[in-house]
């Protein structure tokens, strides 16, 4: 398990959004708590403007009657005034985190996340492998709620308990945007947005919000009310002048095209592909400000994981053409290619290695590139190899298919969906062979060396000394082929 | 010792976190202690005096304390003061806030976002829609397999698919099972097991007897119950005194369950069985300091056979044994990602952005239990064999590839090709 350690600089590139996020709420949330303070002192001060009318008024009305109602009338601005700093105070409250508070504050709860796993002298394995599964965790739920799941989303990290790190409102708030635009073709909730995070993107030089005012004006040209329209333009679009020049003399001769029109630059404008173009847009921005990745995280590594495992072997779409396997004897220096097949061939190749030794010929026997099982000891079977049986099928025993593809159960990249997945990325890359046992799922190595049956066939060492311990005679049976010889027949084949 | 990111960035978010909590806190702090008595008073304290402020003038008002005039005065004089106090307030969690965010810019480089970008073109990664289906599925399998009903209930809703009931209902079992084991229950673990080895037994009897070994599991979970019932014997069961037998006998319970249960294991395990029954003379409190002590091992009681039950259930239902999400997320998290993005940036101008790769240039490391297919490269062409060019053994019992044995036969005779790979066999 040593070799299955914690990659800290790589673990942590991937937790950059699961940090940035939460900071930029805060940052978020500074915005508005300036904004609810100016709101609420202008209320304050408008508070104390009307008193000082009151007490200017009451001077020169001295009459008891007044006078109360001057009273009632001060103490109901006080109690409004009072009502005022109180809602305030709560909603600072929300958005200053203290230590005090009972609600930790998001980027409190995720920083320290981030430091159990960068603890490594204190962290367990087992509590590793949590950490790694939660993670997991993570990003299934970041994934869901970018692909619009958000009820599978929520109720995925209730059910891990992880609400507080993932970030379930914000991707709502994004979904409800991108909704409001595709199917309300609304601009209203995209533009409310944008106004509130005008100054981040003036500062990213970000255009969203002209292409939304742009959209705006469209629409108004489109429903014929030139005069709106003219007037929007004025008011929302001449603006934009310094940048958009272009595009607002294009805007501006809409007025005299209609929506039927065939004019190149106005039907553009006026497709209503448009909209489908702003949720890119407003997404790709979304994204940007939040420190958001252009994929989920979950993609990103799926595909880095599934291309480092990714072999010509795993590929179900193309069945492992196993006929080599039975192929037997080549001989280099006789150009014999022909396939002088199956058990008639191998049972006249055994004397020839034999004789080997002191052979002037290279004797060649084709070994099939074999897949590995999963470790198995007998009875938990072998495993089911036909990608068309669903995996909650009995096993297969493997030689009942001596020729079939060479699915393993275990590996990711033949796993039914993921083999769809694994499709779009690249193979892995080998310089050096890796054979795999097919019986016990062991890598063989120099110490459990690879031995070949005399049909080709190579398993490790141990897995075949163990089956001959419990025959009489030692005898071996090759589970792809059921051929049985003595142990040893087998043949030690070296693997550079 | 250097500082992990995380605490760099906690430590700003401490000192962000201590504004709001006045000055008793900001004392403790002493480095920080002439710049902590400059800083305004916590915001909402700050507030809560505000409002005692007003609620301080309505009494006023009430018990006619104060003339409409002065009541102005203090009132406009309040604002005034607690805008600016609050003011100052905001400004210091803006700088403390700021401060965070260097401690986070200093710590990430955003190169995740670059990496992401260079996945784009020609098409970006997972987009079309059988990619995203599979993926949806790739979730829900993962959700099934970690016992999440309500979310694969869920996602299964969104995503207008039928769930595999059999499925669901296995992952139950298999759950249950294990939370059974934690609390030390071995029953449904051999109820699950002794329905596999009949089952798989009569199916496969040919290949069994050819095999390896059986499973120690089921003996495994008889010996956690033996000893639990050693430990903790149940009382007594009356049982039916036979009217014809002399005497009541009672069988303790543990002896009774080693007859019954594992004396069948025999064959296997004839060593530990002997041991096992050789503890029914000796009381448990003795085996601390007797030969017995291997038994009071957690290792031995039900709660650390889960795992290995687990990988059983996995292997009778065709499932693989650890989540295949859960291995690709390990893999492409620990370096592959990061390694692969290397590559790119150094290759790119030849081989332009991954999308375009069909082979990744570089060879990543796999650990060994993440190995799951043979892969056979020629030692001396460095290529993968393919049926086409597969692997051929030598005489010597050398394998390189098809290809690269007709070239070097070309070249001279076939000792060359021993000649070459002799010298290496020794090594």
């Amino acid at each position: 398990m040593a070799e299955r350690k914690l990659d800290h600089a790589s673990a942590e590139m991937l937790e950059e959004p699961f940090i940035r996020i939460p900071y930029e709420l805060m940052r978020r949330n500074h915005r508005s708590a300036q904004r609810q303070v100016e709101k609420d002192f202008a209320f304050l001060q408008a508070t104390v403007k009307a008193l000082s009318k009151v007490s200017t008024t009451t001077n020169g009305d001295d009459s008891s009657e007044s006078r109360e109602k001057a009273k009632q009338e001060i103490l109901q601005r006080l109690q409004a005034g009072s009502e005022r700093i109180k809602g305030l105070k709560r909603k600072l409250e929300a958005l200053q985190p203290s230590s005090k508070t009972q609600s930790q504050s998001p980027l409190r709860t995720r920083l320290d996340v981030l430091a159990e796993m960068q603890n490594t002298s204190t962290i367990s394995e087992s509590d590793q492998a949590c950490w790694k599964t939660a993670r997991v965790d993570r990003f299934m739920v970041d994934y869901l709620l970018r692909s619009g799941k958000q009820s599978a989303a929520s109720v995925y990290a209730k059910e891990r308990g992880i609400e507080g790190q993932v970030d379930i409102a914000l991707f709502q708030e994004c979904a409800r945007i991108e909704r409001a635009l595709v199917k309300k073709q609304s601009c209203v909730e995209a533009l409310a947005w944008c106004g509130e995070n005008r100054g981040t993107l003036k500062k990213t030089k970000n255009y969203l919000e002209f292409s939304l005012r742009l959209q705006e004006y469209i629409e108004l040209c489109r429903r014929k009310q030139q005069s709106e329209a003219l007037a929007y333009a004025q008011r929302h679009l001449a603006v934009w002048q310094d940048t958009h020049m272009r595009e607002i003399e294009q805007a501006m001769s809409l007025l005299f095209f209609g929506q039927g029109t065939n004019v190149g630059v106005y039907k553009r404008l006026y497709n209503l592909s448009r909209w489908e173009t702003l949720r890119h847009q407003f997404q790709a921005t979304f994204n940007n400000i939040y420190g958001i990745p252009s994929h989920p995280v979950l993609s990103l590594v799926t595909s880095a994981g599934l291309s480092s495992l990714k072999l010509a072997a795993c590929a179900t779409t193309l069945p492992h053409e196993s006929a080599d396997g039975v192929d037997v004897v080549m001989s280099t220096t006789e150009a014999e290619t022909d396939s002088a097949a199956g058990a008639a061939a191998s049972a006249s190749a055994v004397p020839l290695i034999s004789s080997s030794g002191s052979s002037s010929r290279a004797l060649v026997f084709p070994i099939p590139s074999l897949a590995s099982s999963p470790p198995i000891h007998t009875t938990t079977g072998t495993p089911a190899i036909d990608p068309s049986i669903p995996i909650t099928s009995d096993p297969t025993p493997l030689h009942d298919h001596p020729d079939h593809p060479q699915r393993n159960v275990d590996c990711p990249t033949c796993a039914p969906y993921l083999a769809v997945l694994a499709q779009d990325v690249p193979y892995s890359h080998h310089t050096n062979s890796s054979l795999v046992c097919r019986i016990s799922g062991q890598v063989i190595d120099d110490e459990n060396y690879a031995l070949a049956f005399p049909n080709g066939y190579v398993y490790s060492h141990k897995a075949l000394s163990e089956m001959a311990k419990e025959t009489v005679g030692g005898i071996v049976t090759c589970p792809r082929t059921l051929e049985q010889c003595s142990f040893d027949h087998l043949r030690r084949v070296y693997i550079l | 010792m250097s500082v992990t990111s995380a605490q760099e960035i906690l430590a700003e978010l401490a000192k962000l976190e201590q504004l709001t909590e006045g000055a008793t806190s900001s004392s403790t702090l002493p480095a920080k202690s002439s710049k902590a008595t400059k800083s305004a008073p916590p915001l909402l304290d700050t507030l809560t005096a505000f409002e005692e402020a007003f609620d301080e003038l309505q009494r006023q008002v009430l018990e006619d304390t104060t003339t409409v005039p002065t009541l102005f005065k203090t009132l406009s004089a309040e604002v005034e003061k607690r805008r600016g106090e609050v003011d100052k307030g905001l400004k210091d969690w803006y700088s403390g806030l700021a401060k965070v965010g260097k401690a986070v810019d200093k710590n990430f480089d955003s190169r995740i976002l670059e990496v992401s970008k260079t996945y784009e073109n020609p098409k970006p990664l997972f987009c079309d829609d059988e990619a995203k289906m599979a993926m949806d599925e790739v979730i829900l399998t993962s959700m099934i397999r970690r016992g999440a009903f309500d979310s694969a209930r869920a996602l299964q809703e969104e995503m207008s698919v039928t769930l595999d009931e059999r499925t669901v209902e296995l992952s139950q079992q298999l759950h249950k099972t294990m939370a059974d084991l934690a609390n030390g229950d071995v029953d449904s673990a051999l109820h699950s097991i002794h329905f596999r080895i009949s089952r798989w037994t009569s199916k496969h009897h040919a290949y069994l007897s050819s095999g390896i070994h059986p499973s120690a599991l089921p003996f495994q979970l008889h010996r956690a119950r033996f000893i639990a019932l050693l430990l903790d014997p149940p009382p007594p069961v009356v049982s039916i005194i036979d009217p014809i037998g002399p005497v009541k006998q009672e069988i303790p319970a543990a002896l009774q369950y080693a007859r019954d249960h594992l004396f069948p294991h025999l064959p296997f395990h004839e060593k530990e069985i002997f041991h096992l029954a050789g503890a029914l003379v000796y009381p448990p409190s003795t085996w601390a300091t007797n030969e017995y002590a291997d038994l009071l091992s957690p290792q031995l009681e039900a709660k650390a056979l889960i795992p290995s039950f687990k990988l059983e259930f996995c292997r009778l239902h065709g499932w693989p044994k650890e989540d295949p999400l859960d291995v690709v997320v390990e893999l492409g998290s620990n370096g592959s990602l990061i390694k692969i993005d290397k590559a790119r940036a150094m290759l790119k101008d030849r081989i332009g952005d991954v999308r375009t790769w069909d082979e990744l240039p570089i060879s990543l490391p796999l650990p060994q239990t993440m190995r799951y297919h043979s892969v056979f490269a020629c030692p001396v062409s460095k290529e993968q064999a393919t049926d086409t060019n597969p692997p051929k053994m030598l005489v010597c019992g050398h394998v390189i590839a098809q290809d690269s044995l007709t070239k070097l036969s070309k070249h001279g005779s076939d000792l060359v090709a021993h000649q070459i790979l002799l010298p290496l066999r020794i090594n």
